[in-house]
Order: C-alpha cells, then sequence, then structure tokens
C-alpha cells in the first residue's frame, strides 16, 4: 500500500521523512489531526527491521494521541516521531540535535518528548535546537517524571468504575490485582493502599513485587496467575495486548482499569468485557495523566494545575459510562465518540472570525 | 529512505479536497528550499516521489550554479489539473506550505497556473513568483538562455557575434519564442519546429524562421540546436545525428543521462550545462527576496551573469578534460560545501 493509501485510512495530515547524512539520523514524524492544536506526541527511538515498520508505528501512535490529547482536553492534536535507529549505539548528540532541528523546521505545529528508547536527557541535547519538546527533567525547566501523575490519574480512574459500578467512590476493602509495579504500578500501590484497598501483585521483577510486598503489605502472585485472582478490580499497569481473548475468560472481577498502554489485542475484546459485564476503563483515559503533565508544559508547568487537571479524569470517565450505557455501546465506543465530537464541534467554531489579536 | 540524500519529504493529504501532495526539501545549506509545484496525475505514488526527489535535487543544482542564496525544494501534487482543481485544495496545500514556516518556497510549475498560485497565496507568504511581483519567468529564462548561447559560441569562436549564426530551436512555446526573437534581433538565422502549427506559422512570420519537422530538428545542420521544450532530447540515438557545434537551450534535464554529456564532449559537441543556462528563470524571482523589493532591471543584470558562469565552466571541462555537466555540478557543490563550511564562524 501506498503512503497517501495508508495516510487516508485514518485521514492523516502530514508524514514527514527527515535525514542527516552526517548524523545518520532517519526520522519520520506523523501529524494525524491538528483540528484542536498542535500536535503533540513523543518520540521513539527503535530498530525497527524495516521502514514500513517505522511508519505503521508513526501512524498508528499518531492517531491514538489524537484521541488521547482530544478526550483529555489538553488543546492539542495527534503526532508521533520515530527515529529508526538502534538507541543503544546509534544515539548521538549530532544525531539528537538535527532531529531537533527539523523539530524545530515545523515551527510548533508538532511537539515532541520521551518515549520508548529516548530519555528526558535525550531531549535537553535536543532541546539547544528547538523549543518545541516537553517532557523535560526539571533540571532543564521541565516538569520531570510523569509516573506520579499517571498513577494519580489512574486512582482517579478506578475511584470513576467504583462509583459507576457500585454507586460510591469509596475503594475501602476492595480487593485490586495489580498487574506490573513498575514505577507507575508501585505508585498507584501506594495510593490504593492509602484508600484502604487490598492489594494482590505481580511482576516478573521479584525486588519490585518485594517492595510493594513489604510497604503496602500486598499478597504476591504468580505473573501468570494474576489473571485468575478473584478479584473487585483488575489493573494491568505493565504491558500492552494482555486483554485477548484466552486471558478475558479468566478475569474474575467487576473492572478492568490499569495504567499500561493499547491493553486489548483488538477492539473486539472490548465488547467481550462489555458482554460479560466487566467494566473495561478505556486505556487511553485511565492513563492519560502523563500526558496532561506533559502538556501543561508548554504554557508553564504548574504542578497543582496539572493534578487539577487529572482528578478531572473522575468526571470525565462518569460521562464516558453514562453515554455507554445510554447508547448500549462500549465505554470504549462512547470515548471514541466524545473525540469525534470534540473535534467536529471545535473545529467549526474555528470558523467564527476573529481579527488577529495584538501587536 | 536508506538511500535518500534529500533533507526531507513531506507527504501531505486533506480528506475533504483530496489533495495529496509531496514536499521535497532537498539541501538548505544556502537558505530556504526554492522550487515550484508541478500537478501531474501520476499513475502511482512511486513515481510522484521519484519526480519530487529528482526535481528538488535539481533546484539545489541551479540555484547554487546562479550564485543565489536559496536551497532545493519542490512541490508535486498528484491530480488530474484539468479536472481536480479546487480553491479548497490549493488552500490545504498552502497551509501545508505555511506549516514548514518558511523552509520551503514554492511557485507555479507543470499544471499550476498563476491563479492557483494566487489561491495558494491566501494561506501562505511562502509563494514566489505572484504576478504582481517577478510574474513570469518565461522572458528571463529565455533571455538567459540567448545569453547563454552568446558565451558558448564566444567560446568556440572567439566572438559573441550571432549574425549569420544557424539555432535550431526545438519547440516555440514562451520561452522558445521570447528566445527565437532575441536570436532574430542579434541576426541569427533560425530553423525551429514545434507540434503545434499555430506557433510555428508564427515564428516563420515574426522572426524569418524556417520550418522543420519536429522528428528531425536535432539532426538539422546548424551551429547551435538549442533544446527548448522536452527534456531527454540527448540521448543514445539523437547524438549520432547531431550537426550542430553546440547544444544551448533552455529545456530542463537535457540529458537522459549523465554520460551523454561526455559523448557530446568526445564528439567537439560544446554542451551548454542546461541547469546553468536555463538558470534565468530562477535568477528573476530570486530577486523577489531581494529586501529593497523586485526589481526587473536588476534582476535581467543578474541574467546577464549567466554568460560568465558558462565560460567558467567550460574552462574548467578543456582544463580537466571532464564534460560541462560534471564541471557545472563540480562547481555547484564546492559552492554549497564552501558556503556551508564558513557559516561555522559565528556572527
Amino acid at each position: 500500500m501506498g503512503i497517501f493509501d495508508r495516510m487516508a485510512e485514518k485521514g492523516h495530515e502530514q508524514l514527514i521523512f527527515s535525514q542527516d547524512n552526517e548524523s545518520g539520523l532517519r526520522s519520520i514524524i506523523a501529524i494525524h489531526d491538528s483540528t484542536l492544536g498542535s500536535a503533540l506526541g513523543g518520540c521513539r527511538m527503535m530498530d525497527y527491521e524495516v521502514e514500513d515498520d517505522a511508519i505503521t508505528d508513526a501512524l498508528l501512535l499518531s492517531w491514538g494521541m489524537t484521541a488521547k490529547s482530544a478526550v483529555t482536553r489538553t488543546n492539542h492534536g495527534g503526532g508521533k516521531a520515530v527515529i529508526w535507529g538502534d538507541p543503544s549505539s546509534d544515539k548521538t548528540e549530532v544525531l539528537l540535535r538535527a532531529f531537533g532541528r527539523y523539530v524545530e523546521g515545523l515551527g510548533g505545529r508538532f511537539i515532541t518528548g520521551t518515549d520508548m528508547g529516548t530519555t528526558g536527557d535525550d531531549f535537553v541535547v535536543a532541546g539547544q535546537e528547538t523549543d518545541w519538546l516537553v517532557g523535560l527533567p526539571e533540571y532543564a525547566g521541565g516538569s520531570g517524571n510523569t509516573s506520579v501523575t499517571t498513577a494519580y490519574g489512574v486512582l482517579h480512574g478506578i475511584r470513576a468504575g467504583a462509583t459507576h459500578v457500585w454507586g460510591s467512590d469509596d475503594l475501602t476493602g476492595k480487593t485490586i490485582a495489580i498487574q506490573g509495579v513498575g514505577k507507575v504500578g508501585e505508585y498507584l500501590a501506594g495510593l490504593l493502599h492509602e484508600a484502604g484497598c487490598h492489594l494482590i501483585v505481580a511482576d516478573v521483577d521479584e525486588d519490585a513485587v518485594a517492595r510493594v510486598v513489604d510497604a503496602y503489605g500486598a499478597r504476591r502472585v504468580g505473573p501468570d496467575e494474576i489473571y485468575d485472582i478473584q478479584c473487585d478490580i483488575f489493573s494491568p499497569s505493565a504491558l500492552g495486548g494482555i486483554l485477548n481473548p484466552e486471558t478475558i475468560e479468566r478475569l474474575q472481577c467487576r473492572i478492568v482499569g490499569g495504567a499500561a498502554n493499547n491493553q486489548v489485542s483488538d477492539a473486539k475484546i472490548a465488547e467481550k468485557l462489555h458482554e460479560k459485564g466487566i467494566l473495561y476503563i478505556p486505556d487511553y483515559i485511565i492513563n492519560a495523566g502523563g500526558l496532561i503533565q506533559v502538556a501543561d508544559e508548554v504554557g508553564g508547568f504548574d504542578r497543582e494545575r496539572t493534578m487539577k487537571k487529572t482528578e478531572a479524569l473522575y468526571e470525565l470517565l462518569l460521562d464516558c459510562f453514562a453515554r455507554s450505557e445510554e447508547l448500549s455501546i462500549t465505554p470504549v465506543e462512547a470515548a471514541d465518540r466524545l473525540v469525534e465530537e470534540r473535534i467536529e464541534f471545535l473545529g467549526r467554531i474555528g470558523r467564527i472570525y476573529l481579527p488577529p489579536r495584538g501587536q | 529512505m536508506k538511500d535518500m540524500e534529500h533533507e526531507q519529504l513531506v507527504f501531505c493529504y486533506d480528506e475533504v479536497s483530496g489533495l495529496k501532495a509531496i514536499i521535497g526539501i532537498h539541501d538548505t545549506t544556502l537558505g530556504p528550499a526554492l522550487g515550484g509545484t508541478r500537478m501531474w496525475p501520476y499513475e502511482t505514488e512511486e513515481e510522484a516521489i521519484t519526480d519530487v526527489l529528482r526535481l528538488s535535487k535539481g533546484m539545489t543544482y541551479k540555484s547554487a550554479a546562479m550564485g543565489l542564496n536559496l536551497g532545493g525544494g519542490k512541490g508535486v501534487i498528484i491530480a488530474d489539473a484539468r479536472k481536480d482543481k479546487s480553491e479548497a485544495l490549493w488552500r490545504a496545500y498552502g497551509r501545508f506550505v505555511e506549516s514548514l514556516g518558511g523552509r520551503y518556497y514554492t511557485a507555479e510549475d507543470v499544471g499550476v497556473s498563476p491563479d492557483d498560485i494566487d489561491v495558494v497565496n491566501d494561506e501562505t507568504d511562502y509563494v514566489a513568483g505572484l504576478w504582481h511581483k517577478s510574474g513570469d519567468p518565461s522572458p528571463a529564462t529565455a533571455f538567459g538562455t540567448f545569453v547563454g548561447i552568446r558565451a558558448s559560441m564566444e567560446h568556440l569562436t572567439g566572438s559573441d557575434d550571432l549574425s549569420g549564426v544557424t539555432v535550431a530551436v526545438q519547440g516555440i512555446g514562451s520561452v522558445g519564442y521570447a528566445l527565437c526573437k532575441h536570436l532574430h534581433e542579434a541576426g541569427a538565422r533560425l530553423l525551429v519546429a514545434d507540434i503545434y502549427e499555430d506557433k510555428v506559422a508564427r515564428a516563420v512570420e515574426d522572426f524569418g524562421a524556417e520550418e522543420v519537422d519536429p522528428g528531425a530538428i536535432h539532426a538539422s545542420e546548424c551551429d547551435v540546436y538549442a533544446p527548448c521544450a522536452l527534456g531527454a532530447t540527448i540521448n543514445d540515438e539523437s547524438i549520432p545525428e547531431l550537426r550542430c557545434k553546440v547544444v544551448a537551450g533552455a529545456a530542463n534535464n537535457q540529458l537522459e543521462e549523465a554520460r551523454h554529456g561526455q559523448e557530446l564532449r568526445a564528439r567537439g559537441i560544446l554542451y551548454a550545462t542546461d541547469f546553468v543556462i536555463n538558470g534565468g528563470g530562477v535568477v528573476n524571482v530570486a530577486q523577489e527576496f531581494n529586501p529593497a523589493g523586485y526589481n526587473r532591471d536588476l534582476a535581467f543584470k543578474k541574467i546577464e551573469g549567466i554568460g560568465e558562469k558558462l565560460q567558467a565552466i567550460f574552462a574548467i571541462s578543456d582544463e580537466e578534460n571532464i564534460p560541462t555537466n560534471e564541471a557545472a555540478e563540480r562547481l555547484a557543490e564546492e559552492r554549497i560545501a564552501a558556503v556551508g563550511r564558513i557559516q561555522r564562524i559565528r556572527t
């Protein structure tokens, strides 16, 4: 399939191939939709087998960012960058700065930051060439680590789920199975412990599990056992694609809500969960705290405001669940509609003419 | 992408208007990339990519050879110019050009009219060659070609006097016709060919030109063969049939392959490298970047410099025994490298 056919599938605006002979930079920036504002999305560095894989990644991830930015009401469109290369051997100052110049060349239509294979420090380097970066470390004027905010957002998402299912956001006494207690999962465990939950945790990293067991009295189970646990809430907070035809038959919970990206292996899984009476909290909303945090850097970061905006995920998800019920559609479909409507309506008010401001 | 030597290739798509555009930015060492936008019903996307890569690279060399502070770029729109144009399409394209923040300046090219570019201009300032500025580049291209023909004859005979010199002009569209006028006024004898009869008739009447069959014009007994229409007219078949001393015309990409430049040299035919002799158009439009604004007299003064540029290329070609197209490319590359290097000096 040609590039334009692939862009047409989801209506991408731009796909920008940039390269630099000196540094060996090869990057692809995808801008999916900029109706709501400049396209925001991380920059992934990966040693793709073929160029086509890099293109696919850029197209899909930028499309996901449009939805995430739209639904969480950060006034941004969706974009994503991929650098085709091995982050352990190909990443040099010249490469990062060449990439920075190409980002700068888009004049703010695209804003990027860390993703798989790139670190905050990399963007401090790239930042010597461009201002259009977020997710920078605190020492460089950024907002730093986003894990705390992401975990905070997941807590509020789970509370929204509880309100919808049990009529109260009080989590006291609820049993929660957390898959993955990495950075975000560990913070999340702490927050849920404070909220009075019983925790059951699994992770391939034994040390991480031990920390959570010690600190919060969590019960440990094997990484594969976690699916079969009798619990109120299952919280996937590690890998993507873990909700698949096999695993969802094993789930013994009422709510699925966690921090992982792309939790369902395909769209049909969300329908199946819905049919089984399990409330699936759309991943791209419940884990949006990190995005909310970095988007706040664009106008000057403020932690209090960021936390306030992250708390709003609660209301947003209640709205989403209500619609899902009203229209007999899954929460994911309801969320997708919220995205479409927001882009459509805000795109339309953009027609109201305003004379150029100031100066 | 692995073999790409270009800086950027930008795919732009708009669902509503059906716009499918590719902007190629080859090299911006010398300045913002300048190059027209072409609308063409490419059969495949691959063809469009090949075209935009080739044409944007050509613009880097042309602007570099002309001594301009411009890099090379080009836009192609995959569409049929007879039925796919719309206001929304041009404005969507304009917004995408604007989104590159001035790294790329567009202008008209095949399939794109001044009116179309005016609509593009509604959405972006990064447009050159507007009718109320430098306007139609054809007279400038024709004048540059005329200057180049004089320089070529001077190199050959020691005199740039064209009276009595026979020039076979292939293609008498707007550039070809304007070139014939210059040549006629300079006393040259004209042989002309075009697939359009009315164009031939006009040249015959206005300049006393002799009509030649379009399929045989390259083989005319003449001093100068001036291809002013199609590309790739210098190829394995045509070269043995040439009976000229000089190939000097306004067409783009006259050599089918680079090696044909060597073959012209081997036959003792002087080749006025296409991207140098036809650079009048870009020199003209580049004057719009002059802070004082476009000035036609100044533009034409600069176009006269094409003569000296060709002389320098001929000299290198003779000294180093290399074809003129190679000498011209080398000069362009050396200029880019040198100017790129001096940018290290902080100001």
